[in-house]
This record gives structure tokens, sequence and C-alpha cells, in this order.
């Protein structure tokens, strides 16, 4: 039964996940040159899920919501090589390999800095 | 967007989100290679090179490429993974697994481009 739980949760945080993205997308959105939407909900969802791994404040199902339904949804890698491979695409080199650049090694140092602070060193 | 292109990404992203959880939950492995999270966003990637085409904001587009596709597939896990690798001494895994998700994520967009231009 616990299983089942983990998966209506799953579910429904990733509903709310998809819709939070989407939203920020039609926000920020896109201004023809760089997709800034995608970029700022993967670097700040790889932060919050890497603060949230080295904390672990929550235990199942809330766990499997989270991390795997928000988190997991909110972020997406399809978005990314859309973009990326339609500036490749275009021809457009430079803004390419600043978006992986910044995607790729933002992601990490974000996530960094999400264990960084999660494990409680970011604390005084 | 339309109040349909919302409920679209809602529906989507739930079903998305669940079939990342049932990959995920046969294909990774404790300490090993994460193939679920890796099938995932090649399969996502190749796919949004197919619905690309669908007309942005439309319902059918809300559904698929921000709903399904966009929840299927994840960021916030593969860094995770890429760092948790790194951290538990598995360093060449680690940033294979780092390049080989995002070269080979653009090349499984293109291919249906390729395809079609062919």
């Amino acid at each position: 039964m616990s299983r089942m739980k983990e998966w209506v949760a799953v579910g429904l945080a990733g509903m709310a996940g998809a819709v939070s993205r989407t939203a920020i997308s039609h926000t920020f959105g896109h201004d023809g040159v760089f997709p800034y939407a995608t970029l700022a909900v993967n670097l700040s969802g790889a932060f919050v899920l890497c603060s949230l791994i080295a904390a672990a404040p929550f235990k199942q199902p809330w766990r499997a919501a989270v991390h795997t339904g928000f988190l997991g949804s909110f972020t997406t890698f399809s978005a990314l090589s859309e973009e990326l491979g339609g500036m490749l695409a275009d021809g457009r080199w430079g803004p390419s390999f600043l978006y992986a650049v910044l995607s790729a090694g933002g992601g990490l140092l974000s996530g960094l800095a999400g264990l960084w602070v999660g494990s409680g060193r970011g604390k005084s | 967007m339309t109040m349909l292109s919302w409920l679209s990404v809602a529906a989507g992203g739930m079903i998305g989100s669940v079939l990342r959880y049932f990959i995920s939950a046969r294909l990774n492995r404790e300490r090993g290679f994460p193939a679920g999270t890796f099938a995932v966003n090649m399969a996502g990637a190749f796919l949004a090179g197919i619905f690309s085409g669908l007309a942005a904001g439309s319902p059918a587009h809300a559904f698929v490429v921000y709903g399904i596709l966009g929840a299927l597939t994840t960021f916030s896990t593969w860094h995770a993974e890429i760092l948790v690798m790194w951290q538990e001494g598995r360093r060449t895994a680690s940033v294979l697994y780092a390049l080989s998700t995002l070269v080979l994520g653009i090349v499984f967009y293109m291919i249906p481009f390729i395809y079609v231009a062919s």
C-alpha cells in the first residue's frame, strides 16, 4: 500500500511540477535569442534537489512527491535538447555553446551549492 | 494558452512523471549506472524531435511536449546523480554520464530531422 501512495504522490506532484515549469516558460519565455526560462528552472531545480538530498528532511511518500515528482518534472531535459538542437540547426554556434556550458556547468555548480547548504555546512 | 492547454500540461505532466518513476525504479541501480534516468532523457529528446512540429501552445503540443516529455525527462536528477557519482569516487563514470547525456540528447533530438530531410 505504501508503494501505491508513492505512485499517487509522484503523479500529483509531477502534475504540479509540469504546470509550474510551463507557467515560468510563459512568463519569462524566450526572447528568440536565449532560453532563459529553461535555464532558470533547471538550475534552481538542481539546487533544491541537491540540498534536499543532503538534508534529507522527507520520508516516503513525501520524498517521492518532492524529489521525483515535483522537481523531476519541474526540470526538463527534452526542452534543453530541443533548444540546443534548434540553435545548432540554425548555425548559432556561439549561443548554443554558451547555453550548453551554462546548463551543464551551472547545473553542477548549483547542485554543489545545494549539497553544501543542505549538509549544514552553509550555516556559520 | 487556453484553459484546455493548461489542463493538457497537467495531465501530460502526471503521465510523464509516473513513467519516469516506473522506468527509473526498474533500471537505476544503487552505485551503478543510472540507466533509467539516461533512458528517459534520451527517449524524451528523440520524441521532442518528432513532436516539435506541433503548433506551440496548442493543446496537443502542451500535452505532449510541455506535459509528457517535459516531465518524463529530468535535469535535476541527472545533475544530482553526476555529483553523487563523483563524490563516491566514480569519477570517470560521472564525467562520461554527464557528457554522454548532453551530446547524445542533441543527437537523438536531431535524428528525426535528418530522417525527414533525407
